[in-house]
């Protein structure tokens, strides 16, 4: 029962925080601190809706390293995208643990990247379905820290809904890329190396190069791999 | 138009409570599939005493299509004898908290239905018969697939404990301050111009408040 309480109270401090909110910034900083007590790493909060276009309703804000949103955006865009299903599907939380680890694609060592966390799913009536995520790396989630994390992520959708309608302003910035820029990032996608690119555009190998580390650099993605999920979920590239 | 029934009125309300038993057996033992201790065809418990009141939604042309229930937390109550485990620090209690229960619409499809008029009465309806008779706070169990519909009504809810495994379902125990200031942001959210309460069932009840 000890332990109950000691998990409301770290609950209850965010929610106390979330009430009183006045940036997206601030709410990011104060879910993320008791986010951590809780020993979770990072979080994502965000509508499920196509990330080009993100229409007024729908939310995005995280916090923690930017690896987590590289295996979280990874996950979306994967063939299973299993947050996303667990948006539209379910109502309770779902935990990734040992037996059902959320995992990333390959880096560059060929080794996936595994987390364990619990995704939220967040439905309210006259908004857009949405998800509360947050990994870490330890594996033993208490159940009453599972509790605590489900009763903040109702909180931080709520204020992050309501900051995003007084902020008035795009969660995400619009991302213009050129048409070589697109291209090139196009064949990245369909597998095709540097070489291969500029055989296929009938450029040199340096100029793809060139336009892919362009792209990736307005995407602020770290590898080629984020930078087609980055521009594929903000539908710059099909 | 919302009617609040208590024990000065209750005999005027008669026909409606009958109603009242069988439509919330409709809607938590048939629809909800909650395991209550009832006779067939009527639910009504310990807790439906001459002291409880009735928020009763009632349509132009007389019909009940919704309703809530209200106890006061200084006498026996859900949250005191079934659910104080859901409260971490204990049951709120005192003359100006009063407890929701029994929540229900039978237009919506959906129990918190944005557009649905009944629901918006109800919580308008509620909002102005606390401001009326001294009600400050309300407490409430509900599942937490509802909970983010209930926190964005625009009122200021906060829990008071941890959520928890009840009857199969996570439930959660909180408390709603219905304060007027937010009073004009939660009836602008429910589409709700004006009072919705009917006054004359409220008269006689105020004085014994005041006495």
């Amino acid at each position: 029962m000890k332990h109950n309480l000691e998990h409301f109270e770290k609950a209850m401090a965010f929610i106390d925080a979330s009430k009183s909110a006045t940036s997206i910034d601030a709410l990011s900083a104060a879910f993320q601190e008791v986010n951590t007590s809780l020993g979770f790493d990072h979080f994502a909060c965000l509508s499920s809706v196509e990330f080009g276009a993100m229409p007024e309703g729908a939310v995005f804000l995280s916090g923690g390293a930017s690896e987590w949103s590289d295996i979280y955006l990874e996950e979306h865009f994967g063939r299973t995208d299993r947050v996303l299903q667990i948006s539209l599907r379910e109502n309770m939380p779902v935990r990734w643990d040992k037996e059902n680890p959320l995992v990333g694609l390959a880096d560059a060592s060929g080794e996936p990247s595994v987390l364990f966390g619990i995704t939220v799913p967040i439905h309210m009536i006259g908004s857009f379905p949405g998800t509360v995520n947050v990994v870490g790396r330890t594996n033993e989630i208490a159940p009453e820290a599972e509790y605590a994390v489900q009763l903040m992520s109702v909180y931080l959708h709520d204020a992050a809904l309501r900051l995003a309608k007084e902020e008035d302003k795009p969660m995400r910035p619009a991302i213009r890329l050129t048409p070589r820029e697109r291209e090139c990032l196009q064949w990245v996608a369909a597998g095709k190396t540097d070489w291969e690119i500029a055989a296929i555009l009938s450029l040199s190998e340096r100029t793809v190069h060139n336009h892919i580390e362009g792209a990736k650099s307005k995407l602020e993605a770290t590898s080629r791999v984020q930078a087609v999920v980055k521009a594929f979920l903000r539908n710059l590239i099909y | 138009m919302i009617h609040a029934v208590s024990a000065h009125n209750q005999s005027e309300y008669r026909p409606y409570l009958r109603q009242l038993w069988q439509q919330r057996y409709d809607v938590f033992v048939e629809k909800m599939g909650w395991s209550l201790d009832c006779a067939e065809g009527t639910e009504r418990d310990q807790f439906d005493r001459p002291d409880t009141v009735y928020l009763l939604s009632i349509n132009d042309d007389g019909q009940l299509r919704g309703a809530m229930r209200l106890l006061p937390t200084t006498k026996p109550h859900l949250m005191s004898d079934l659910f104080s485990h859901l409260c971490a620090k204990g049951v709120p209690s005192g003359e100006t908290v009063w407890e929701i229960s029994r929540f229900y619409s039978l237009t919506g499809r959906h129990m918190m239905l944005e557009r649905d008029r009944t629901v918006s009465e109800l919580i308008c309806g509620l909002y102005e018969y606390a401001l009326e008779t001294g009600i400050k706070q309300v407490t409430c169990v509900a599942s937490m697939v509802l909970f983010p519909t209930i926190l964005k009504a625009g009122w200021d809810v906060t829990p008071l404990g941890l959520p928890a495994v009840t009857d199969d379902e996570v439930v959660l125990a909180f408390l709603i301050d219905l304060n007027r200031r937010d009073y004009p942001l939660v009836a602008r959210n429910r589409n709700v111009e004006g009072s919705v309460l009917l006054r004359r069932s409220l008269r006689e009840e105020q004085w014994e408040i005041a006495s």
